[in-house]
């Protein structure tokens, strides 16, 4: 993670030009190549890979909250995908989600955040989809405010 | 590949307007002057365009519409108004095409309202 003395006068510009974008990965072991999408109308190369524009909103768990759950709503996710999505066993799915500047995109500025992909929801009429997703804690996870609870390391309480 | 809008098809002859989509960012303060970044990275325009079709001019139009476009849900390549007619961009319709016939019911008013895609 990285905020450059660039990022850092852009951050509290009146008027910002640099575009600050997410990018998503989302892995399986089923899928051949991860889908990497950048909520942007233009693609982004991140890591010598492709990120295709994709809108998406991301809602982070609640700061300070011992709750680990996130969601992530990302726009036309067709049928294919929906079923793929409908179709995996909760938590066997790795989300992976970062920011980064779209003129200088290998610097991440914040993340890459990991997830488990625990539910799905798609709404059938705009085609927006929403992933429900669970904190992947560290294994060396003692910072403040993080402790072993059923909700953030689930496997340990069954 | 994307197809390119009919050749045989006349572009927009009787006059035609461009309009840029924001992508602002705007964030007002309690006091102060409002905060603008952006948003993508890519700005996106609207043209909207007004043509004259003869009846076979119409009759290839919605063939392109309904076989190519698929009722208008892809996008094609439209000549460039802005950087000249001889480059070619991706577009596709903001909205359904309208026409009006003319008195005479040999032409047809055509307003075609194309998003350019980023």
């Amino acid at each position: 993670m990285t905020i450059t003395q660039e990022t850092r006068k852009a951050i509290y510009d009146q008027n910002c030009s640099k575009v600050f974008c997410n990018i998503l990965k989302i892995e399986h072991d089923r899928m051949g190549e991860p889908l990497r999408f950048a909520d942007n109308n233009r693609k982004i190369v991140f890591g010598g890979f492709p990120y295709e524009p994709r809108g998406f909103d991301f809602t982070p768990p609640a700061p300070h909250s011992e709750d680990a759950a996130a969601s992530i709503s990302i726009d036309d996710v067709d049928r294919v995908l929906a079923r793929f999505f409908q179709s995996i066993e909760s938590g066997c799915a790795i989300l992976s989600i970062c920011l980064i500047r779209a003129d200088e995109p290998n610097v991440v500025m914040d993340g890459p955040y990991r997830y488990s992909v625990t539910g799905f929801r798609k709404a059938s009429a705009s085609g927006q989809a929403t992933l429900s997703l669970s904190r992947m804690m560290p294994l060396d996870a003692n910072a403040s405010g993080t402790r072993y609870t059923a909700t953030s390391f689930p496997g340990l309480y069954g | 590949m994307l197809d390119r809008y009919p050749a045989t098809l006349p572009l927009f002859d009787i006059g035609w307007s461009a309009k840029p989509k924001s992508n602002w960012l705007v964030s007002t303060p309690e006091r102060g002057p409002s905060k603008r970044r952006l948003l993508t990275t890519a700005q996106t325009s609207t043209y909207t365009g007004r043509c004259v079709f003869t009846q076979s001019e119409l009759e290839t139009f919605m063939e392109f519409w309904d076989d190519f476009l698929q009722c208008g849900v892809k996008s094609f390549l439209y000549p460039d108004y802005i950087t000249g007619k001889d480059d070619w961009i991706e577009v596709r319709f903001a909205e359904q095409y309208s026409y009006t016939q003319s008195s005479d019911g040999r032409s047809y008013q055509m307003t075609i309202v194309l998003e350019v895609m980023p």
